[in-house]
């Protein structure tokens, strides 16, 4: 068995996905994996809190990623998740004692190695288990330079956490995986597939999701300025803190799209990434920069400056979706015009 | 964003550098380094102050005898009583009910123990409080380095 390479990388799912794929030798680049694994997100329920506040996510819950990856690259894997904590620790270290490094899926709260200041109760952590030396696992976090040690017990607590999204102890690692998987196959339907969910007229996925995240904004005004700059700063929080590589996720959108339309020869996505590079400027610059603006009381930005810096997020993404529907590899070239206003299915 | 733009700025990330995606100078995507954002820093550093803050509150509520230790240990570990309930496999509404520093004083010991087990406290803690108010998530050397 060859040593595991230890992956530096902006998010920790596809940075573990394509960690493991690699160790099996297969390399993709980490916004390849997180195309594939159409990582790509927007999702805003009503009535779901986190610690107070509402759930505000720029990508697909934990483990999507993983399992889309290696289902369209016909990648045979296992994912298990346990009842008894015990089981779990018993299939976890029997699998890493045959040399396999496996993902897992924990709660950040109880890793000690991070600083305190970016321990949360956050359920959808991933990394990859190596080893176990003693009461110690080594363990390698694509969030950190270079593999560290964790406590078993600390380990366990966050396998085992419970609330909203709990891990459940989740383990996944690929069995098996072929030698030449189509790749360009692969692609087409990771695009496709994302740019229809990004579309779905359900209004709280999706482009439809931030324009309803707009109008949240706008009703906020009744709330306390305090609570007020609490909402705005968690939208910061979600977009930029839990490793997303820039503009929650939307640069490394946008360094796939140019990937890919570099191994496909097909010049429409390159247009289309620097759509969602100018994208993600906008949510950076204008949305986050006009949040931080009213947290620290300055300059002159309101909670209507917010709202129209969203709606100017969702308009340049609905635009680019819809050309990433319509102008696939292998299709003929559409005009924009005839598509009706709703994605259809 | 473009690699010269990524920012360079004050952070808590302690010296660590995170890794986000740019636009290099042949107009392709290159893994880079930021060591941090103002804009970030100034939400995170709210958020932590908020949590503090709340810790603080049931700190003081403890100390004064309104609520039991548990409140001040649920505020540590960022947990809600119906977060703690999923833990020790309770209805939320017990939970609760041990916030009451009467009802807490009576718990058996069995429950004792199973909340310093979820809450990674040892057993000759959980009943305590610190005297003093104190940062637990923000470290001094973030906060002096604040403007």
């Amino acid at each position: 068995m060859t040593e595991f390479r230890h992956l530096h990388a902006a998010h920790c799912e596809s940075g573990v996905t394509s960690a493991l794929l690699r160790h099996q030798g297969l390399e993709l680049s980490e916004p390849m994996v997180f195309g594939l694994g159409s990582g790509l997100f927007f999702f805003y329920p009503p009535l779901i809190k986190v610690m107070g506040m509402p759930l505000v996510s720029f990508r697909c819950y934990p483990g999507f990623i993983f399992k889309h990856t290696c289902r369209r690259l016909g990648i045979s894997f296992e994912r298990k998740t346990f009842r008894s904590a015990v089981r779990g620790q018993e299939a976890l270290d029997q699998l890493i004692a045959q040399e396999i490094p496996v993902g897992l899926q924990t709660n950040m709260f109880w890793l000690s190695y991070f600083p305190s200041e970016f321990r949360s109760q956050f359920n959808g952590h991933n990394l990859v288990a190596l080893a176990r030396e003693g009461d110690d696992y080594l363990l390698s976090d694509p969030m950190l330079e270079e593999p560290v040690h964790l406590a078993s017990e600390a380990l366990q607590r966050a396998r085992f956490a419970k609330g909203v999204l709990a891990p459940r102890g989740a383990i996944y690692y690929p069995t098996r995986v072929p030698s030449d998987p189509n790749l360009p196959r692969a692609i087409k339907l990771a695009v496709k597939n994302t740019a229809r969910r990004m579309m779905d007229p359900v209004a709280m996925v999706g482009v439809c999701g931030i324009r309803r995240l707009s109008r949240s904004v706008r009703s906020w005004k009744s709330k306390d300025q305090r609570k007020q700059k609490l909402l705005l700063g968690h939208i910061i929080r979600m977009q930029e803190e839990v490793g997303s590589g820039g503009a929650g996720f939307r640069f490394m959108y946008a360094a796939f799209l140019q990937e890919a339309g570099e191994l496909l020869g097909f010049e429409p996505w390159r247009e289309a990434s620097e759509r969602m590079t100018e994208a993600g400027d906008c949510w950076r610059a204008e949305f986050a920069g006009a949040c931080a603006q009213i947290i620290k009381n300055r300059g002159d930005a309101d909670l209507d400056t917010v709202a129209d810096a969203l709606l100017r997020c969702a308009d340049l993404e609905e635009k680019l979706f819809r050309s990433l529907l319509k102008n696939a590899p292998g299709k003929t070239v559409h005009s924009l015009a005839t598509e009706p206003a709703t994605a259809s299915r | 964003m473009r690699e010269e733009d990524v920012p360079q700025e004050k952070s808590f990330y302690q010296g660590h550098r995170r890794a986000c995606y740019a636009v290099g100078k042949d107009e392709h995507y290159v893994l880079a380094k930021s060591a941090g954002w103002e804009v970030e820093r100034v939400a995170t550093e709210q958020a932590l102050l908020d949590l503090e803050e709340q810790v603080e509150e049931a700190r003081q509520l403890a100390r004064k005898g309104e609520r039991s230790p548990l409140a001040y240990h649920f505020a540590t570990r960022q947990m809600t009583p119906k977060m703690a309930a999923q833990h020790m496999e309770l209805a939320t509404w017990r939970v609760k009910r041990h916030l009451k520093p009467g009802v807490f004083a009576r718990l058996s010991a069995d429950l004792k123990a199973r909340y310093s087990a979820v809450l990674d406290i040892p057993a000759s803690e959980l009943e305590q409080v610190p005297e003093t108010a104190r940062h637990v998530f923000l470290s001094d050397q973030v906060q002096a380095s604040d403007d």
